[in-house]
């Protein structure tokens, strides 16, 4: 249809364009424009990440029509600052570390300038009421809260705080506060395809048949993929248990379960082509809950799975219990004791049980791939966690060698589990063979909740104390609703059945763990694999407990948990951090024993997980050119938890330079030397070390070659400003790499950390160290309606040393933020076998309005973590303790014990009506 | 999304020629991009009414006020035409979606996707607000709680336009309220409450007269008479007020689904009631 001629300012410049009249303004300004620093998320005008301001008015792109900017005045997010100078507000949220992924980082800022413009001096009400309509999923808020704060500062031009220095602000900083094309999301360019996935209507169906004909001859479609074209490839993956196919084979397990895929040279015609696309299917009976599919005469979600598909390193086979069930993948049992004898010492038992459900990981960046096959193997740009394991899975998969496959990881806009392992990648790999040209498969936020969700569970705990408050016995059982497919379910299985118990010394025990499959969304990693879901078991019913029995909910704990140094388990790493040191503390700022306000409570709760991963490998290498230049190639992935400038950190430290001289180098598997992947917590002290041996290694070179060009073998040296001192000769660094290695010579490091395997571990490795979460909630309970306020919070981390403090305090500053939303209103809902909340118009997520009043955040920096410097891992911590303290003191409000999450007002307000 | 025919008229007489059968009206667009994209909306032209001056006017008109079809509800928000007088207007056009919504979504486009949660509904009908309806022969006034036949239907006509709001003024002794209660869902009100009361002029504490309109608890915004019968006359205590939610309780037809039950929905309606009259009730003694 006729094009519309527009005219307008874009960024203080007048531009003409003629424009289709459906044109969406973030296509114009992304495709069209190439500006691409407006980054689409939820595509409903829900989240903000598009914001752009139109005659200086925030608004969203996605809903926008690209002509409804003519005669108006646009500014995006290339629009603020110049080549020179930041804007103001980039530079404030730079300082302030007002992001960690960044991907809503461009449309907050916007928000932001356009509140200041109107506002120069807002209250931190007027901050909440300017940016509720954009979501961040990383950071919690406070950050941004302080960048718009300082950005206020620096506009108002009095009282203007001194610049925070380059070295101590993140390293991807300038690039995520200009919307630099950073992101795999970016990767679009002319020429290439646009892939999109037709997904199963039906939670449980036999396909008969599907007819792609009609879609084939679409115009602008190359390529239609279905089952058939997989026939020569090892089709299932899967982390664990390889059951995932890469499109369904003969039925598909859930509303979402792949079907076909479609590669056209638009995004339009793909899309369009999905619909033209004939499926035949039987529909069977779906399976949605646990108990559906736990019941004896339930039929087999998957009729057959390989028992000999390669399994995880250390991770057991399905064992007898297991295949006792239609429908259980994984079973897990850990105990000591009797725990039978236990219960008949004890004074009395407890026994509760306790639900949690699934959870949207919703990252602001969706899963996206993009793949380009060759004849002689593929590259595939990645938003992952796992390049390498990937990179391994897809070569296997296609039956090409490891070293002609090859993975490009970007930054990620985010992820919190949820990309990690393969996921989409198998498909982009596949779409571009068939239409052998480079596909980006494109994820809509919708489809996105369909890839992977944090799994439900349901724990129940046996539980004897004895008359003085010592735990005896617990018995706890755990269903892990693993969806459809494995995905990382298992693990997350074993994990949960092996923290159970909680970090208490109880002399009985036994736990079992089972991983259910349900004809729902596939689940997998989120922040605290399993822990979430059994800490909000175990830390609710010691309160329940201590009620019962009369006594307070803090002593009892004291007498509990373990001491430093105790043992968790027989042959694990012994807890290396202060339990009580932190509830004490926790239990303090809260003002617990204090006098509250009518129908105010306070909670506290503390959890903690063996961190760092079971079997990581990670490597480094730092490279020194003539120039006195150093590289650091290692494979942690930036999602936003500020991995670059830690490691650069840890390298510049050895090495005596400014962290902003040591560059981190993208992400590729054709040169950065392996890791494992970045999950667990695992980065800051595995990785960590092995950046430290490398930058070891090439201080190690610089010394011995400053020494023996000074004749001074025994000199003592020290590293600083790019030259090595001994005693009164300083020898810059470019001297002695010329010295060694000659011109254009390049001296290299490299260091490696391996968590050794041991026979003796319970999870067959011992943790690298102990991730600990305490926290305390103040809450009101409004008895009308049942809503709940949190008041106050307070979260305590152990960062044993942190690298990077703002950055660590950010990260649980998010993660409290994301298990608020879990205590409180996060849910994924299903009726009749369909999903009713896949996006952000039905899935509520948390805003920056639903900060508590007050929060209180704190670092432990002990130096006892096993990584450089006594640092260890932490960003997980914070969410274990939340939903647990806010149902505590939900309780001490009003007397009502939620005991299924989230906690909604109408819960509530039924539980006060008996 | 399926590409359209885009025409912006440039007056109203031009609009209404275009808006033939396969035509819909174009204002804030932020719902009806929505629909189209997933194709819950057909039309082969999209009518742009915002190059329409007068439909964007906010402006005083029979001491009551005039607000055009496709004033923003940033601009409704703000308007101090509004603000200390329709206090629940105000109030409602403040949590309509995000800044980002409000920027570009119009009372007209709320009123016209005659959703049962419009926010905007309830206090325009607690407020006695006429819709003003134009079509080629001419206009007419709908009052807005006649305007509403169903989820997603209106009382407008084919081929007729909501073109503007009329708010009568403002009596004296009077106050205006709204309430709403969200959950889940991230901006959709699973209750949302409006109250009107208008106090004698010779006992400050006895209602003369009283509107109730609740959102979301039921096929379309809807008037709760009882609850107003019970205020009107009636000297307003604690008692009055109780037995008033009661009503508005009772006169609501909630649904029961899985993000809320029906007895919930429900309750909260007799919470929002008593709340918001208590509210309007205290603005018209001048006291908030």
């Amino acid at each position: 249809m006729n094009e519309i001629e527009i005219q307008f300012e874009l960024n203080g410049e007048t531009r003409g364009a003629g424009v289709a009249p459906e044109l969406l303004l973030a296509d114009f300004l992304r495709r069209d424009l190439g500006l691409k620093g407006t980054k689409t998320s939820c595509e409903v005008e829900v989240c903000g990440s598009c914001t752009v301001l139109l005659d200086g008015r925030p608004v969203s792109a996605c809903t926008t029509l690209a002509h409804e900017v003519n005669g108006r005045s646009l500014t995006t997010i290339e629009g603020l600052g110049n080549d020179d100078a930041l804007d103001p507000v980039q530079e404030a949220f730079w300082e302030e570390g007002g992001f960690e992924c960044g991907f809503c980082t461009p449309g907050m800022i916007l928000a932001a300038r356009a509140l200041l413009d109107e506002n120069p001096d807002p209250s931190e009400e007027d901050i909440k009421a300017a940016l509720d309509g954009n979501i961040c999923r990383c950071t919690g808020y406070l950050s941004i809260i302080r960048s718009v704060n300082r950005a206020a500062a620096l506009l108002r031009g009095r009282e203007t705080p001194a610049p925070r220095p380059l070295d101590e602000r993140r390293l991807d900083g300038a690039a995520k506060v200009r919307g630099e094309p950073v992101y795999t999301a970016d990767l679009t360019h002319p020429g290439m395809l646009y892939g999109r996935v037709l997904r199963s209507p039906h939670a449980h169906a036999r396909i008969l048949g599907i007819d792609t004909s009609a879609a084939e001859s679409h115009p602008g479609v190359v390529a239609v993929l279905t089952v058939a074209d997989l026939a020569d490839i090892a089709h299932y993956h899967g982390p664990l248990v390889k059951d995932t196919p890469v499109l369904a084979t003969d039925k598909v397990r859930y509303e979402g379960d792949a079907v076909a895929a479609v590669a056209a040279e638009t995004l339009e015609a793909a899309t369009a082509a999905l619909t033209l696309i004939r499926v035949e299917y039987e529909p069977l009976p779906a399976l949605m809950t646990m108990d559906e599919a736990l019941d004896p005469d339930a039929p087999p979600i998957h009729e057959s799975v390989s028992d000999d598909a390669p399994s995880f390193p250390g991770y057991p086979r399905v064992d007898d219990e297991a295949k006792k069930y239609a429908n259980v993948s994984f079973h897990y049992e850990r105990g000591k004791g009797d725990v039978d004898e236990g219960f008949a010492a004890s004074e009395r038992v407890f026994e509760h049980t306790f639900d949690f459900p699934k959870i949207a990981h919703y990252s602001m960046e969706p899963q996206l791939a993009v793949a380009e096959w060759r004849e002689d193997g593929f590259t595939v740009w990645a938003s992952t966690q796992h390049q390498f394991i990937v990179r391994n899975e897809l070569a296997e998969m296609f039956g090409v060698p490891r070293e002609s496959a090859r993975v490009v990881v970007p930054l990620v806009g985010g992820t919190y589990g949820n990309k990690n392992h393969t996921k989409l990648e198998p498909l982009a790999v596949a779409l571009s063979r068939k239409a052998g040209r480079r596909v980006f498969l494109h994820l809509s936020l919708e489809e996105e909740s369909r890839i992977v969700s944090k799994p439900a569970a349901r724990v129940r705990l046996r539980t004897g104390v004895d008359r003085d408050g010592k735990l005896v016995a617990r018995d706890c059982l755990v269903h892990v609703d693993g969806g459809a497919y494995s995905d990382s379910g298992p693990r997350v299985t074993q994990k949960a059945g092996y923290r159970a118990p909680g970090p208490y010394r109880i002399p009985h025990l036994r736990s079992h763990a089972y991983t259910v499959y349900t004809n729902t969304v596939p689940a997998g990693a989120f922040r605290g694999m399993g822990t979430p879901q059994v800490v909000w078991a175990y830390e609710s019913q010691m309160d329940i407990i201590a009620r019962e029995m009369g006594w307070d909910p803090v002593e009892f704990r004291l007498k509990n948990l373990l001491d430093k140094g105790e043992e968790f388990a027989p042959g694990e790493t012994l807890l290396d951090t202060d339990l009580k040191e932190g509830l004490l503390r926790a239990a303090r700022e809260i003002g617990w024993g204090q006098e509250l306000e009518p129908d105010c409570g306070i909670g506290v709760a503390c959890g903690c997980k063996d961190g760092g991963g079971n079997f990581k490998i990670s490597s480094a290498r730092v490279e020194m050119d003539d120039a006195g230049g150093i590289t650091l190639h290692e494979g942690t992935i930036e999602i936003g938890q500020g991995s670059h400038t830690a490691m650069a950190r840890i390298a510049a430290q050895e090495l005596g330079v400014r962290p902003t001289a040591v560059h981190v180098a993208s992400l590729d598997t054709d040169s950065t030397p392996f890791d494992m992947g970045t999950y667990a917590s695992s980065a800051t002290t595995v990785m960590g070390l092995a950046v430290q041996k490398a930058a070891r290694a090439v201080r190690d070179q610089l010394v011995e070659t400053a020494r023996s060009m000074g004749k001074s073998p025994d000199a003592a040296a020290t590293l600083a400003n790019g030259e090595v001192r001994l005693a009164e000769i300083a020898f810059p660094f470019s001297a002695l790499v010329r010295h060694v290695k000659g011109a254009g010579g390049v001296i290299t490091g490299e260091g490696r950390q391996v968590s050794e395997r041991d026979p003796d571990a319970p999870l067959g490795a011992k943790a690298p160290f102990w991730e600990v979460g305490w926290g305390a909630a103040k809450v009101h309970v409004d008895r009308d309606t049942g809503d709940v306020r949190v008041l106050k919070y307070v979260g305590i981390a152990d960062a044993g040393k942190a690298i990077n403090p703002q950055q660590c305090h950010t990260q649980e500053q998010g993660a409290f933020l994301q298990g608020l939303g879990q205590a409180l209103f996060e849910e994924t809902v299903y009726e009749n076998g369909l999903m009713l909340t896949p996006d952000a118009l039905t899935y509520r997520l948390p805003k920056i309005s639903d900060l508590p009043d007050e929060q209180v955040n704190i670092l432990f920096e002990n130096g006892n973590g096993a990584g450089p410097y006594g640092a260890k891992g932490l960003g997980e911590s914070g969410i274990l303790p939340v939903p647990s303290a806010i149902a505590n003191a939900v309780d001490q409000a009003v007397g009502v014990r939620i005991t299924d999450l989230p906690i909604t007002g109408e819960k509530i307000w039924r539980a006060l009506r008996k | 999304m399926r590409p359209f025919h885009y025409r912006a008229p440039r007056s109203l007489d031009e609009a209404l020629a275009l808006l033939t059968p396969q035509a819909v009206p174009l204002a804030g667009g932020t719902d009806l991009f929505l629909k189209m994209e997933r194709r819950q909306t057909q039309a082969d032209t999209v009518v742009d009414l915002k190059r329409i001056p007068e439909l964007g006017r906010i402006e005083a008109a029979d001491g009551g006020v005039r607000i055009g079809a496709l004033a923003l509800m940033d601009s409704l928000g703000a308007s101090s035409l509004i603000a200390g007088q329709y206090e629940a207007l105000t109030r409602s056009a403040r949590v309509v979606g995000s800044i980002q919504t409000r920027n570009r979504a119009t009372l007209g486009g709320n009123l016209a996707n005659a959703s049962p949660a419009a926010d905007t509904a309830t206090p325009l009908m607690a407020l006695g607000a006429s819709a003003e309806a134009a079509d080629a022969t001419g206009t007419r006034q709908v009052p807005v709680d006649q305007l509403f036949l169903g989820p997603g239907r209106t009382a407008l006509r084919d081929g007729e336009l909501l073109t503007a709001v009329l708010v009568p003024a403002l009596p004296a002794r009077a106050g205006s309220a709204f309430q709403r209660c969200v959950r889940t869902a991230m901006d959709i009100a699973l209750v949302n409450c409006a109250a009107f009361v208008r106090l004698d002029g010779d006992d400050p504490d006895t209602v003369a007269e009283a509107r109730i309109a609740l959102g979301a608890v039921g096929p379309t915004p809807l008037r709760t008479a009882s609850a107003e019968n019970c205020l009107t006359g009636a000297r307003l205590d604690e008692r009055v007020v109780e037995e008033a939610g009661e009503c508005a309780a009772s006169d609501a037809q909630p649904i029961d689904d899985v993000r809320a039950g029906a007895d919930y929905r429900r309750e909260m309606v007799r919470v929002l009631t008593r709340r918001a009259i208590w509210k309007a009730f205290r603005r018209a003694r001048g006291e908030a």
